[in-house]
């Protein structure tokens, strides 16, 4: 959903435009918010968290920087490190490792993009299952475009690792 | 180039990026990077058919709205159905904004270097409005509800928008209409008249759009927004007062419901509050017996009763009332509209029309 200015000020005051928003972007947030903080329960509280704040405080997107679902990825990103510093978790290996209903190359897949370090992750998240641009990337994680070419190629190299890796059987987390 | 050269700008041709004509040409001739493209392709693929599974999976209704609709409608039936003091009401909706955020008695006292701006409306006759804004906060900067002074409707909104020396300009909206049942929230705010003035602590502003009121607009510095109850700092409940403020509702000493930032008050004969807690049903707490109530004791925040055998304590955020027995009628039953949010409530009234509420 595109905003103008004046639809983004709106926005928030009603509550159909609002839901619909909702509708199309909590699923998709809470499933990149699982991938950085590995639990699909913290991700549920974190995506409610996010769309409360953001239905009182709607002040804080501006249509000028990007999209909606840019904005909250970028929101998401911030509360998932606040939950981490708040909770430390042990690892989040320990959380959520296999769901029991994910067929195996799910659950492969899952544990390897696990391993990879949560930036790499996010990132390759964004950008493979939300296609998000090089440039809108680049907003969400404050960096210039050619480095978000390059981290988005460490963090396919990393997985292709793993993934190799897992199909000798020898996983292996990378650091 | 040279294939290790090259790779970065594979993981660009596979998202569809431009790259240098030298690093394509070598991906076209290359089987090694060829077969790299072919991974990543097939990585994505098993990537996105993975987040498809996850984001399938259903999200629960809407339950960002339902802090703010239990709010609203809190409003609009405390407004439509509480008679006196309606001025205490809009007093009481500002504690809990700023109760809502400042979960904190401020001990320190206010001095007149702060930037927080004590604001008041005051009326040619009868009690004015306060109107507490920050001028560095702006998640505290404005004000707002329905006044009823007089025999008007005042429809208000103060905002601080910007700070120069010892002045502020502030964003002023006004609407005075008849006395009668009313409402308050964002989309009445929005219909409001807007007018912009400059105002120096210590000067009094005539407010424009105000009619017979003749709202004159007073103010001080402050370090802080003070906590108030009503239109004293007092928290002593007035006689025939019952209020519940955030009540908490245990049950057999086990937390029951939380209805944080939901308030009612009533200090009239013959009125009552009513809370509704999801999964325990509704209860009317009443100064006066009403049939089929049990008798309740009051120690300042807290009412203890028995109904069905279970043993009840609401504590609420401030001293209930002056009374140390209110009655409470419990309905255990009572299950709300369809259209309702699902969420607890508290409303004040009478207590016969606070028995129809559905």
């Amino acid at each position: 959903m595109i905003f103008g200015p004046k639809a983004a000020k709106e926005w928030a005051r009603n509550a159909d435009t609002f839901a619909a928003v909702y509708r199309e972007n909590a699923p998709r947030l809470r499933a990149f918010l699982r991938q950085i903080v590995g639990s699909s329960e913290a991700a549920e509280d974190l995506t409610q968290e996010i769309f409360t704040h953001l239905w009182s405080h709607p002040d804080g997107f501006d249509p000028a920087r990007g999209t909606v679902r840019a904005y909250l990825f970028g929101i998401g990103r911030h509360r998932a490190a606040e939950w981490w510093r708040r909770s430390k978790p042990q690892s989040p290996l320990e959380d959520d490792r296999c769901a029991a209903s994910d067929p195996e190359g799910e659950s492969l897949i899952a544990d390897a993009l696990r391993r990879l370090p949560e930036e790499q992750r996010t990132l390759l998240w964004l950008r493979e299952v939300e296609g998000q641009s090089y440039a809108e990337l680049a907003v969400i994680f404050d960096i210039p475009v050619g480095t978000v070419r390059s981290r988005l190629f460490m963090a396919r190299q990393g997985l292709r690792e793993i993934w190799l890796g897992a199909a000798k059987g020898d996983l292996h987390e990378v650091r | 180039m040279r294939c290790d050269e090259v790779q970065e700008y594979v993981s660009a041709l596979y998202d569809g990026e431009t790259v240098p004509l030298e690093a394509a040409e070598h991906a076209a001739r290359c089987a090694h990077c060829q077969e790299l493209l072919k991974e990543y392709a097939e990585m994505g693929a098993t990537v996105r058919s993975y987040g498809g599974l996850l984001i399938a999976e259903p999200v629960p209704d809407r339950t960002w709205l339902i802090t703010k609709q239990d709010r609203i409608t809190l409003w609009k039936k405390g407004l439509e159905m509480m008679r006196i003091p309606r001025i205490a009401f809009a007093c009481l909706v500002l504690l809990l904004l700023v109760l809502g955020s400042r979960l904190a008695i401020v001990e320190v006292r206010a001095h007149d270097d702060g930037s927080v701006l004590l604001l008041k409306l005051t009326p040619a006759q009868g009690d004015g409005v306060s109107c507490d804004v920050s001028t560095s906060d702006t998640n505290h900067n404005g004000c707002g509800g329905l006044a009823q002074i007089d025999k008007t409707n005042l429809l208000y909104a103060v905002k601080a928008l910007r700070k120069d020396g010892n002045r502020v300009l502030l964003s002023v909206k006004m609407k005075v209409s008849p006395l009668g049942p009313g409402s308050w929230g964002p989309d009445v705010e929005d219909s409001l008249p807007v007018t912009q003035v400059w105002f120096t602590p210590g000067q009094s502003l005539s407010l424009p759009n105000t009619g017979e009121l003749k709202l004159a607009l007073t103010g001080e510095w402050a370090d802080h927004i003070p906590v108030k109850f009503a239109d004293s700092q007092l928290l002593d409940p007035g006689p025939n007062e019952i209020r519940l403020n955030s009540p908490l509702l245990l049950k057999n000493n086990k937390l029951a419901g939380d209805l944080a930032h939901l308030s009612a008050d009533t200090d009239q004969p013959g009125e009552g509050v009513l809370l509704f807690v999801p999964g325990e049903g509704r209860f009317l707490l009443s100064a006066t017996e009403v049939t089929g109530a049990v008798p309740a004791r009051v120690q300042e925040n807290r009412i203890s009763f028995e109904s069905e055998g279970q043993k009840y304590i609401i504590v609420t955020g401030m001293p209930v009332s002056r009374s140390a027995q209110i009655w409470v009628l419990h309905d255990a039953g009572y299950k709300p509209s369809q259209d309702s949010t699902g969420g607890g409530a508290v409303s004040a009234g009478p207590v016969g029309k606070l028995l129809q509420l559905d």
